[in-house]
């Protein structure tokens, strides 16, 4: 009886708090719990999306562990895609971040620039990239040659460099947004610490190694942790780009469970099936938990930095 | 360190929203502050540029409205104005007409699913729409009068009717053509078109050694799409030399890919060898068109219907461009070229409310009025006899006789309905072949196995296993 007093008195007094969250709770609801749901009934069903849903048991999962060759071909490139991503994107981010991030008009102008492409419609870009790595007129190419730095066009969307031009693609695309979550962490750095430490003789290579980076650790770790999960669901621009070609050599984990749930063009070469589907989605994100919690061990020692 | 503590709290928000727009949209988080959250790519692609709707609203008042659903771009114009005049004149229905691109397929099946699917719509592949129970049977409408109009032997099972049950009509057909340079050919000394497919090949090859410093290439394909690509080149060439279609031998009852074999060795050649256009692997029909509209390519295979239209208005070329029967393998003809499309197109969906009007539609948009002009303006082989009996035939066909279609070209009787095969389709293995990743022999038999193993699992429930005994490639003889 006190329990449920108390828990009335509390409902009372965060109810603003509780009004706030729900239209979130809800939309989180009905988008995305809801339809993970959905999805998952139909693992241990064949189910085309339409027809009759025939109960296989654990066959979905059999299949995905020793016969299907294309899907861990996608958990491969998907590795590629998010580790050549982050290695692109996490250290420019910063020291962009660096570069912009004192107050001033020239910074102001300068930040919103790099952040325009977070912007963007990644579909957009896309396509706008597509002619720009075009390989028989591409202007990539054509500026290479005109440099005289390559004597034949390099095939940019082709097998072997397809995987190499989307990530300089994502990368492009991603900078800006962490950008933006490195100047937040650098602005709570204290002014008071930078200034003790030129008192103390620091010079500006020790500032950003002692000083810098060291109090930036706890926010690092989000935003290595959010650009993780992010690069392992990426699959946007990839569709417009390449449509996970040439012959899958850009086929990532996502693009291929969104194959499996709508097919792209009516003779899609993935057909559409609903049951595998849902275990190839449930498998993906075990893969991605897992890389996640390998991720938060490894960066534990992040957080004890400034304690 | 309360600093900290609000910073973490507002990226810990951060993250939350983009996995909700992630998990939403299918869109990338990094783009999460971006506020696109749904759109998926087809549609922000093609949907602003190709999703028009046409006609007044105002025109609907008092009327039933049919909506009707088409993909058809290259007839727009056309179409635009002869429903305008339907809807003027038609005192009892309103035909909403919507014209949609590359995300038609998913956005039919979302349309269905949620009850909000077109009266009369264009299918999207008939044994597929089938499966999915999207048609209305159309025998209570169609009486022997108006079948006569479509002539002998147009209903066919599997092409537009299935245990008896009509459920689409003959409208136009399309086949696979050779389409190549004429100025190219005439540069290098080539004669004519070539009638095998190893003289394609050392075409190319001459059109690239010769004209490659220019940036002129012998040869391309849209292997963007394996799909698209190989259903448009190998598939037609494999069964007009007497191999199989899409891999399933009638006579035997299986799947059989051995007849891909000394085709695939030959495209290898031009796509192994450089003779072909460079980025061919990640190109599409449309950027493809386009250099071969700027002069750069010597020859392609595509389909007969699209192609006048799009050198017309689409990419507008001075490219003196001709087209050509498909190279066999030895030259001789062995085996039929299936249609690329006919003898299906529209159907009226099985849950209209208003299936007498939508049948009134169906009509309209198959007379003689629509579809006789239709033929003549060349947007289209029309299949209807008597809509193109004593009405002009097209300037294109007249000019490029090989447009039209001929007795080569003929339905095949349907595949085996609702094989899942697990793995990659015999599309992309093609093209993994074509480009010199996948051992020919090798991703042969291991076609075989798992087709066979998919049809032998539809077999086992229930459906009942296709063999024609009498059936060859020429002479396709149905008789069980």
């Amino acid at each position: 009886m006190k329990n449920s007093k108390e828990l009335k008195k509390h409902l009372m007094r965060e109810r603003v708090s509780y009004l706030m969250l729900l239209p979130n709770l809800v939309m989180f609801g009905v988008f995305t719990v809801y339809p993970i749901l959905w999805a998952l009934r139909y693992m241990l069903f064949d189910y085309k999306g339409y027809g009759e849903a025939v109960f296989v048991g654990a066959d979905n999962f059999v299949r995905v562990f020793t016969r299907d060759p294309v899907f861990w071909a996608a958990v491969k490139n998907t590795f590629v895609y998010a580790g050549g991503k982050l290695i692109l994107t996490i250290p420019i981010a910063f020291l962009l971040a660096v570069l912009v991030s004192k107050s001033g008009r020239a910074n102001a102008v300068a930040q919103s620039i790099i952040f325009t492409p977070t912007i963007m419609s990644s579909a957009v870009m896309a396509l706008i990239f597509y002619l720009i790595f075009n390989t028989y007129n591409g202007s990539v190419n054509r500026i290479l040659m005109s440099l005289g730095l390559i004597k034949q066009n390099i095939n940019w969307l082709g097998i072997q460099y397809a995987m190499v031009t989307v990530i300089i693609i994502a990368a492009w695309g991603g900078i800006g947004n962490y950008m933006v979550y490195f100047i937040a962490g650098l602005t709570g750095i204290s002014e008071d610490l930078y200034e003790s430490a030129r008192i103390d003789g620091a010079n500006n290579t020790q500032i950003m190694f002692r000083i810098t980076l060291p109090l930036l650790a706890p926010i690092l770790k989000m935003i290595l942790m959010l650009a993780l999960v992010i690069s392992f669901m990426d699959m946007q621009s990839i569709m417009v780009l390449t449509e996970g070609g040439p012959m899958n050599r850009t086929n990532v984990m996502f693009l291929y469970i969104y194959q499996l749930f709508f097919p792209v063009t009516a003779g899609s070469a993935v057909p559409q099936e609903f049951g595998y589907g849902a275990a190839v989605s449930l498998v993906a994100a075990a893969i991605i938990g897992g890389v996640t919690l390998v991720y938060l061990f490894l960066a534990r020692k992040l957080d004890k930095i400034t304690e | 360190m309360k600093k900290t503590r609000q910073i973490l709290s507002i990226m810990m928000a951060a993250l939350l929203t983009a996995g909700l727009a992630g998990c939403s949209g299918g869109n990338s988080g990094d783009q999460a502050g971006g506020g696109n959250g749904g759109n998926s790519a087809q549609e922000t692609a093609s949907q602003a540029a190709d999703k028009q709707e046409t006609g007044a609203p105002a025109q609907a008042e008092g009327k039933t409205t049919i909506s009707y659903w088409t993909t058809n771009r290259h007839d727009q114009e056309y179409m635009t104005k002869k429903i305008a005049e339907f809807n003027e004149s038609n005192d009892s229905i309103y035909i909403d007409f919507q014209v949609y691109a590359d995300n038609y397929s998913q956005m039919l099946d979302l349309a269905f699913s949620t009850g909000t699917a077109p009266d009369v719509f264009q299918l999207t592949d008939f044994a597929t729409n089938y499966s999915k129970g999207y048609m209305m049977s159309l025998n209570s409408f169609l009486d022997d009068e108006y079948k006569k109009r479509f002539g002998e032997g147009a209903f066919v099972e599997g092409i537009n009717s299935y245990e008896g049950e009509i459920y689409s009509l003959p409208y136009t057909a399309s086949a696979c053509r050779l389409f190549y340079n004429q100025d190219i050919f005439d540069r290098v000394g080539i004669a004519g078109p070539p009638k095998t497919v190893e003289e394609m090949a050392a075409d190319a090859k001459l059109i690239t050694e010769q004209l490659g410093g220019e940036g002129i290439y012998g040869f391309a394909g849209n292997y963007k799409s394996a799909r698209s690509a190989v259903s448009r080149s190998i598939d037609p060439i494999v069964q007009l030399s007497g191999g199989t279609r899409a891999g399933f031998d009638y006579k035997e009852g299986r799947f059989d890919f051995s007849s891909y074999k000394p085709v695939l060795e030959q495209f290898k050649e031009i796509f192994a060898t450089g003779a072909s256009f460079p980025g061919s692997e990640s190109l599409d029909i449309d950027p493809l068109r386009t250099q071969f509209a700027a002069g750069n390519i010597g020859m392609y295979i595509s389909i007969s219907h699209a192609e006048p239209g799009v050198y017309l208005s689409q990419f507008p070329t001075d490219v003196n461009w001709n087209c050509a029967q498909l190279p066999t393998l030895t030259g001789e003809v062995e085996g039929k070229q299936s249609l690329w499309f006919g003898g299906s197109n529209l159907g009226i969906n099985i849950n209209t409310t208003h299936p007498d009007e939508a049948w009134e539609v169906m009509e309209f948009l198959h007379s003689d009025d629509v579809m006789g002009e239709y033929y003549t303006l060349g947007l289209g082989t029309v299949m209807i006899p008597s809509a193109i009996e004593g009405v002009e035939p097209p300037e294109t066909i007249a000019k490029m006789p090989d447009l039209a279609m001929n007795e080569r070209d003929q339905n095949w009787p349907p595949l085996p309905l609702n094989v899942v095969v697990e793995g990659k389709d015999y599309t992309t293995v093609a093209v993994e072949c074509i480009f010199g990743m996948t051992d020919i022999d090798g991703a042969i038999e291991d076609l075989n196995t798992r087709y066979n193993a998919a049809y032998d699992k539809v077999v086992e429930g229930g459906q009942e296993r296709i063999v024609y005994p009498n059936f060859d490639p020429l002479n396709q003889d149905v008789s069980k």
